[in-house]
C-alpha cells in the first residue's frame, strides 16, 4: 500500500512539475516573440508618406531635425503646387 | 550687380520708379554673414528688415527635441527675398528665426529711415507696403496650410 501511495505521489508531483514548466516556457516563447516584434518595429519604422524617404526611429534629435526639415519641405512644396493650379482643383479643403 | 540692380529685383521693391528705387538705395546698409551663421533669433526685437542680395538665407523656429532645443528650417530664401518684414508691423517681434544658409550678404533697412522716407513719399511707402502685404499674405498661407494640413491628419486618424 505504502508503495502504491509513494508511486502516486511521484507522478502527481510529475504532473504538477510538467504543468509549472510548460506555463513557463509558454510565457517566455511570448516574452521573446513580442520582444522581436518590438524590435523589428523599431528597425523598419516604416516611409515618408509623402515622398516615400526611409524613415529612421531612436534618431538623435539632429536626425529628427532632418527629418522634419525634410517633410516641411515636401509639404511646402505640395502646398505650392496646389495653390498654382486651377482654383477648381484646390477644393475647399486642404490635401494630406 | 549693383544695390541698385538688386532692389529693382527685390521683391520688397518691385514697381518702385527708378528715382525712388535710388532714395531706397540711399538708406540700405550692407551686412554680411557666413554659412550657418545666426542672423536673428524668433522673438527678437525686429529692428531691421532685410532683402537677400546673394546666398540663400534659412528661415528657422525652435523646437525642443529630445530635451535640446533645436533651430529647425522652415524655409529656404534666395536672392531678391525679403527677411524680417516684422520690423515695420507692430509690435515689432520677429516671428522666425534666420540664418545663413550659404555665405549670405544682405541689405540692411532700419525701420526708422524707411518710415521717415515712406512719410515723405506716401507714394513709395504705398508701393512698398502692398509688397510687404503679399510677402506676410504667402507667409501666412504656407504656415496656415501646413497647420491644417496637420489637424486633418490627426482628426482623420482619430475619427476616420
Amino acid at each position: 500500500m505504502w508503495i502504491t501511495f509513494v508511486i502516486f505521489a511521484s507522478f502527481v508531483v510529475a504532473m504538477v512539475a510538467m504543468a509549472y514548466f510548460g506555463i513557463q516556457s509558454h510565457d517566455e516563447a511570448l516574452q521573446r516573440e513580442g520582444a522581436d516584434e518590438l524590435a523589428s518595429a523599431s528597425a523598419d519604422p516604416g516611409r515618408c508618406g509623402l515622398c516615400q524617404a526611409p524613415l529612421r526611429r531612436n534618431a538623435t534629435s539632429d536626425e529628427v531635425v532632418f527629418e522634419l526639415e525634410h517633410r516641411i519641405d515636401s509639404e511646402l512644396g505640395e502646398i505650392a503646387r496646389a495653390w498654382h493650379s486651377p482654383p477648381s482643383s484646390l477644393g475647399r479643403t486642404f490635401p494630406v | 550687380m549693383t544695390v541698385l540692380e538688386t532692389l529693382n529685383e527685390a521683391e520688397l521693391f518691385a514697381g518702385l520708379s527708378e528715382e525712388d528705387c535710388r532714395a531706397v538705395t540711399g538708406l540700405a546698409r550692407r551686412r554680411n554673414a557666413a554659412a550657418g551663421e545666426e542672423l536673428f533669433r524668433h522673438g527678437d526685437p525686429a529692428k531691421e528688415l532685410y532683402v537677400i542680395r546673394r546666398g540663400r538665407v534659412e528661415l528657422t523656429f525652435p523646437l525642443v527635441v529630445k530635451g535640446e532645443t533645436k533651430e529647425t528650417r522652415f524655409q529656404s530664401l534666395e536672392p531678391g527675398r525679403t527677411v524680417a518684414w516684422s520690423a515695420l508691423v507692430p509690435p515689432y517681434r520677429l516671428t522666425m528665426g534666420a540664418r545663413g544658409s550659404t555665405d549670405v550678404e544682405l541689405l540692411a533697412f532700419e525701420r526708422a529711415p524707411l518710415l521717415a522716407l515712406f512719410e515723405r513719399s506716401p507714394s513709395v511707402g504705398y508701393v512698398v507696403m502692398a509688397n510687404l502685404s503679399r510677402v506676410v499674405a504667402a507667409r501666412l498661407n504656407e504656415v496656415v496650410s501646413l497647420w491644417v494640413r496637420e489637424i486633418q491628419r490627426n482628426v482623420s486618424h482619430t475619427y476616420g
